[in-house]
């Protein structure tokens, strides 16, 4: 059987789809990390739960479909805020503390149980804007919903990154990230860019589930796989930087991919984590991921 | 003084929990029939489940409003296998040890079902199971195991038949899940193909969390494979259609009765137009034929009763009433409610006259799904849950 480039772009296009949705998780488990140095484990089923609502949103309530996005982004800013206000601000500040790794494993926990009471368990289809008709070009048959995931993310990131360094919010926010002493005193409110941070991360996550729902379908078991990859994601290009979300994200979707359908389906998860495992023998930081030099 | 007073609070409080345990089991009394069903009410069998479950409510409340069977109350004990062979077995050990229960119907699931069936026949308790895995049913093996849904091997044969006689495909690829469902759904398809001296062209597995198989389509599609058999549940199979319509893999599709699953239904839109699988004859129609009264008359009481919650699996519904009714003919010859007078009392049913089809059970022939009772219809596109039959399938 022989393999044709064309084939093989099919298949770098859905991995760059199903990455694109990665580097978004990742991103969103990043800017947390970077705010208050805790890993979001909530993050994939945070994911699960807005999309379960905007399912609701948009097939039971005929909400339209920005208005869904921005519904649920405000939904889940919201519970991303609870979070951090129930359970990350009241735990020690002390990043070497475990508490954290508790209480993040609880949020995850009790959001899912929360879908599965609220929204049963049944897989829901994820309302698509588009026909499901694949769109040919050049003879590489790819479905729209997997274009508008690569399109959506690389708008978004850019839009994110440009907020990031070029506005005073963004600024703000990485100062406190990067030493929030020092912020503090510069009269940054620290708490509250916390807050901010957390919020984002819930926005991200309402964005992720509109992007990753077309291309599946949504099910309770989908946050903790979302929730993994993206902590993958993240731990691949390095905790806690931009650059680092997004190079992580699209390896292991395109990685993935490519070992599914070259290697078989039941590696394909084996081999992104052995990846991932390589590049942190030789990096422990993850790609770019940089070195932190504590001054005594 | 206050030690004793210490020792009287822990002593009430035991009492009072032992006194709330015993009030909360309700052993199976004399007057008790006791109907353990343990299915999927939640993960990949839901639907199934569910749609079980407003079968059996209904019947039982039928039945007991009749007065019962020979003036006993018929008892049912649901149990949430959540889709999980572990939980399965759990849930058997909870029915048996602490409910003693009369019999245990149930899962619809296959890799459930193998997990649940020794248990329940070490326990000397008939099993009667919906679940479609030949292997499940066997006389020596599992004695007090049987079934009046379709097994695997029909299934396959019939579908085999089909694709053979008509020449709908001359390259047949294979596409299952890793389970026990999908690894029995490819044997019994290589069997149906090996006594046609045929082999499949292709043969794909995916793992029930995969939610993309492009791959698996495009090795198919490389493999010219023109006519697929698939095996597994609805939601996974949703999710094969959609793939396969991104890739361009336009075959005739043929799949189990899992197939006909309401995520499916719901779950695989246009991209499932062409897959047809086995299902109950009784609940399809030729597209010259009328709706089955019967089957009509069946579904327009259970929507009825259960209105928009009806589970669009109701041809499932169904089976369990048929089943369900088959054990209350058994129970009422039976000498005693001991487990070995009930299975010689099921043995001994002949012709049964149910809403798909005649059951009969022999003690050598614990499968009571007859032949001419199935057949191979569209998934979608039916009306009223009245399935399309393919062009020329009885």
């Amino acid at each position: 059987m022989v393999t044709t480039v064309v084939e093989v772009a099919s298949f770098v296009i859905l991995g760059l789809a199903i990455g694109s949705v990665y580097a978004l998780m990742a991103l969103a488990i990043n800017v947390v990390f970077s705010a208050r140095r805790v890993i979001n484990f909530a993050q994939g089923d945070l994911t699960m739960f807005i999309g379960l609502l905007a399912v609701t949103f948009i097939s039971s309530w005929r909400v339209p479909y920005g208005l869904a996005l921005i519904g649920a982004a405000m939904v889940a800013a919201v519970i991303a805020l609870a979070i951090e206000r129930l359970a990350v601000r009241p735990l020690p500040a002390d990043e070497n503390s475990i508490t954290w790794i508790l209480s993040m494993v609880a949020v995850a926990i009790v959001i899912s149980n929360a879908s599965q009471l609220i929204f049963g368990t049944d897989p829901r289809e994820f309302p698509s804007l588009f026909s499901g008709r694949p769109i040919v070009v050049a003879g590489i048959r790819t479905a729209p919903d997997q274009l508008i995931a690569i399109a959506f993310t690389a708008i978004f990131m850019v839009g994110f990154h440009y907020v990031q360094n070029h506005t005073i919010h963004g600024k703000a926010m990485k100062a406190a990230a990067r030493d929030a002493d020092m912020a503090a005193m510069l009269g940054i409110g620290v708490k509250r860019y916390i807050a901010v941070a957390f919020a984002t991360s819930g926005a991200m996550a309402a964005v992720a589930s509109f992007l990753v729902g077309p291309m599946t379908f949504v099910t309770p078991d989908l946050g903790f796989s979302l929730g993994i990859k993206g902590f993958a994601a993240a731990a691949l290009g390095g905790l806690g930087t931009f650059g680092g979300a997004v190079a992580g994200g699209l390896i292991l979707g395109v990685a993935e991919t490519l070992s599914a359908a070259y290697l078989g389906s039941a590696v394909r998860d084996s081999v992104s984590l052995i990846i991932l495992c390589i590049i942190l023998v030789f990096r422990p930081t993850g790609l770019v991921g940089e070195v932190r030099v504590l001054k005594v | 003084m206050r030690s004793v007073q210490k020792m009287l609070r822990v002593g009430l409080g035991a009492a009072t929990v032992l006194a709330a345990a015993l009030v909360v089991v309700p052993a199976a009394g004399a007057e008790d029939f006791t109907i353990g069903v343990i299915n999927s009410m939640t993960g990949v069998g839901a639907d199934l489940g569910i749609a079980s479950q407003q079968s059996v409510d209904l019947a039982v409340e039928k039945i007991n409003g009749a007065g019962g069977i020979k003036g006993m109350h018929l008892n049912v004990i649901f149990r949430d296998d959540e889709s999980n062979p572990q939980k399965g077995v759990a849930a058997a050990h909870e029915l048996l040890q602490r409910y003693h229960v009369n019999m245990i119907m149930g899962t619809n699931l296959t890799n459930v079902a193998f997990a649940v069936a020794p248990i329940v026949n070490e326990a000397k308790v008939p099993f009667i199971t919906m679940a479609t895995g030949s292997a499940l049913v066997d006389t020596k093996k599992f004695p007090y195991t049987f079934r009046t849904n379709m097994p695997t091997d029909l299934e396959a044969k019939t579908l085999i038949g089909y694709v053979v006689d008509k020449a709908i495909g001359k390259k047949p690829g294979l596409l299952v899940d890793t389970t026990a469902l999908g690894q029995s759904g490819a044997q019994a398809i290589r069997n149906a193909l090996k006594t046609r001296n045929m082999e499949p062209a292709a043969y794909e597995a995916f793992d029930p969390s995969d939610t993309d198989l492009s791959a698996q389509g495009v090795r198919l599609q490389k493999a010219g494979v023109d006519v697929l058999l698939a095996w597994s549940n609805g939601a996974q199979l949703a999710h094969a259609a959609r793939s396969f319509q991104t890739i361009g893999f336009d075959v005739p599709v043929f799949g189990n009765f899992g197939t006909h699953q309401e995520a499916f239904i719901n779950l695989a839109g246009p991209a499932g137009a062409k897959w047809a699988a086995t299902i109950y004859r009784a609940t399809t129609r030729s597209d010259t034929e009328p709706a089955p009264a019967d089957i009509v008359a069946y579904y327009a009481k259970m929507k009825q009763r259960w209105g928009d919650k009806l589970s669009a699996s109701v041809e499932l519904s169904a089976m369990w009433d048929d089943m369900l009714h088959i054990v209350v003919d058994a129970v009422s010859r039976a000498k005693s409610q001991d487990g070995d007078a009930l299975k010689a009392a099921l043995e001994e049913t002949r012709n049964f006259k149910g809403m798909l089809a005649n059951f009969s059970f022999s003690p050598d022939n614990h499968d009571a799904f007859p032949p001419s009772a199935i057949t191979i219809a569209y998934v979608l596109g039916g009306t009223d849950n009245i399935r399309r039959r393919v062009p020329g399938m009885p």
